[in-house]
């Protein structure tokens, strides 16, 4: 129950994730048709990109935690006995933690003086932007309390696979 | 300080933590512990470091590489550089440098270019004999073209943070790239002439004009591609981030339309895949946007650069310091990390020495790239190693003649900016 839970949750981050850099291939593709096309380019189109990439990096970046994707040298660590791996592994897990907390925490603390300010381009309140910073940090906590718990005996349910048909 | 944190930064790599991890915790640390600086520096200096619309090309040939490899076109990529080469001697390894200077073309990463290429080519070096060490090297070291002939990931990661044209740096990139290739070729040349390598004597198939052609049409969308993402950059179509683009609707197009491989149920698998692997080069500079900063508060890039200064006598002295300085390192930690925390120190030297931009981002490049095949760390080697199934040792015996080549060329370049600064120059001024 619990597991399927967090699978729909995975899918559905996942799935956001895909319509963020379809949306923000699509405009940078409108982007060069409007100018190099029809001589009018657009006066949002850069900020959108830019706003959508810190948005999904921000959300990817937990996807990529949960499917262990993360680059990392452990060339050394492999030396050590299995005990401490273990160790050294449940450290990692708590210091992603960490990492989610202080960047959402702060943020939260950022997004208050950004709320008076529009963007330039969209007109948009520039919480909205530091916005996705929040959320990912939220599900790379989501993602790092479920890990640091298969340390404690849960079993994460496998990530689906993403090789084409 | 300074000293507190490159201490805490190589032992959690040491201990593999993974890199953007490392570089979130000690430069979060380095900014709560400094008492003047506020703790919501960090999390601001993060997004400052994503909202750079130059970043943005990233992920988009990330993107375009997925798309246009959904095609198969590695297989036939393979199949025209044997077309080309496969008469001479050692044909195999020839066009085993070939196929990866021509993927270069339609992918940005040196561990894509090894990867598919050699998924390739393998079957077929073992069938002939190659010694299973010589094949991993040789396709380790000719992967590292990926990276240097645009389009080129660690380029956009350079320029980005030097704040440098990456279409300048892509185009730079040209001349260097295709020296790595043809010092390969030379490398595996000389190898042939030694008794103990009957393999690399073997030739297959004669020449055939009307083979290279029909060998030509069937891959002739990968040989476009970088002829669409090149020449809207040169002739100031349009800026590297849009080529990205455009090589994105290409890669869809080719793949939906003309071989028809692509299945619109598959795109966001594709998607999630690029994104994926835009995490982790992104999120590294995110959480680097903190660390980087961090340092060059501590005075970190003017340390050095006053380092360098009193050793170095000249430009040229300074460039060798900085190169050998990074060569050393990249042999022991991850070449990414080294290169996010040199790029600053690059562009201090390269402003006091009168270093030309180009020619020194094209070089630290490269410098990253030597040091993914350089053991006894290197990314490159491990994972050709694995992928041919041999022991790492073996690997490490055959490599060192191919790194001599790189080193070659990049002396070249050193010695002689026209050769990274000169289509760049001339056509973008």
């Amino acid at each position: 129950m619990v597991a399927s839970v967090f699978r729909t949750i995975d899918r559905t981050v996942e799935y956001t994730l895909f319509l963020f850099f379809l949306a923000f291939t699509l405009v940078g593709g409108l982007q060069v048709f409007n100018r190099f096309v029809l001589g009018l380019p657009l006066s949002w189109s850069e900020e959108f990109q830019k706003f959508g990439h810190v948005w999904m990096v921000m959300l990817a970046i937990p996807v990529a935690y949960r499917r262990g994707a993360h680059l990392g040298m452990d060339v050394l660590l492999l030396l050590l006995p299995a005990g401490a791996q273990r160790t050294v592994g449940l450290v990692t897990e708590v210091l992603w933690l960490v990492l989610a907390l202080v960047i959402g925490r702060y943020t939260l603390v950022i997004m208050q003086i950004a709320k008076t300010q529009d963007s330039a381009g969209l007109g948009i309140p520039m919480d909205w932007v530091y916005m996705g910073m929040v959320i990912g940090s939220v599900y790379i906590a989501f993602v790092a309390l479920r890990r640091i718990a298969t340390h404690f005996g849960w079993t994460e349910p496998a990530p689906d696979s993403l090789a084409s048909h | 300080m300074l000293i507190e944190v490159f201490v805490l930064l190589l032992a959690l790599i040491a201990l593999g933590v993974p890199i953007l991890l490392v570089m979130g915790i000690v430069g979060f640390a380095g900014i709560v512990l400094t008492p003047e600086l506020v703790p919501a520096l960090f999390p601001q200096k993060i997004f400052a470091m994503l909202d750079n619309f130059s970043l943005l090309a990233l992920p988009y040939f990330i993107l375009a590489g997925e798309l246009i490899s959904a095609g198969g076109i590695s297989t036939r990529l393979v199949k025209f550089s044997e077309t080309l080469v496969n008469h001479w001697r050692s044909g195999l390894g020839h066009a085993s440098v070939v196929s990866c200077m021509i993927f270069a073309g339609v992918s940005g990463s040196s561990v894509a270019d090894t990867s598919a290429i050699g998924s390739i080519i393998l079957p077929a070096m073992k069938e002939q004999g190659y010694k299973p060490g010589f094949a991993a090297a040789l396709l380790a070291c000719a992967g590292t073209i990926g990276a240097i002939i645009p389009p080129s990931m660690t380029m956009i990661v350079y320029g980005s943070m030097a704040n440098v044209s990456i279409g300048s740096l892509f185009l730079g990139g040209i001349i260097p790239g295709i020296m790595v290739g043809i010092g390969l070729m030379i490398v595996i040349y000389i190898y042939s002439r030694f008794p103990a390598y009957p393999e690399l004597r073997r030739t297959s198939g004669t020449f055939a004009f009307g083979k290279v052609m029909r060998a030509a049409i069937s891959v002739w969308t990968a040989l476009l591609a970088p002829i669409l993402v090149l020449g809207g950059i040169l002739t100031g179509a349009f800026t590297a981030t849009e080529a990205g683009a455009v090589a994105c609707f290409y890669g869809f197009f080719v793949g939906f339309f003309i071989y028809r491989v692509l299945k619109l149920r598959d795109l966001p698998k594709i998607f999630i895949r690029a994104a994926i692997t835009t995490a982790m080069v992104s999120g590294i500079l995110g959480m680097a946007g903190g660390f980087g900063w961090l340092l060059s508060f501590l005075n970190f890039n003017d340390i050095a650069l006053s380092g360098i200064t009193y050793i170095a006598g000249g430009k040229i002295s300074a460039m060798l310091l900085l190169l050998g300085t990074m060569l050393l390192l990249t042999m022991f930690v991850d070449t990414l990390a080294i290169l996010i925390v040199f790029i600053p120190v690059a562009v201090v030297i390269g402003r006091n020495f009168s270093i030309d931009e180009f020619q020194l981002g094209i070089l630290m490049v490269m410098a990253t790239q030597i040091g993914a095949t350089t053991p006894p760390l290197a990314a490159l080697l491990f994972v050709a190693t694995s992928m041919v199934g041999c022991k790492y040792s073996e690997t490490i015996r055959y490599c060192w003649g191919f790194i001599v080549a790189e080193v070659t060329v990049l002396l070249l370049v050193v010695f002689w900016a026209d050769l990274a600064s000169w289509i760049p120059h001339y056509f973008l001024g």
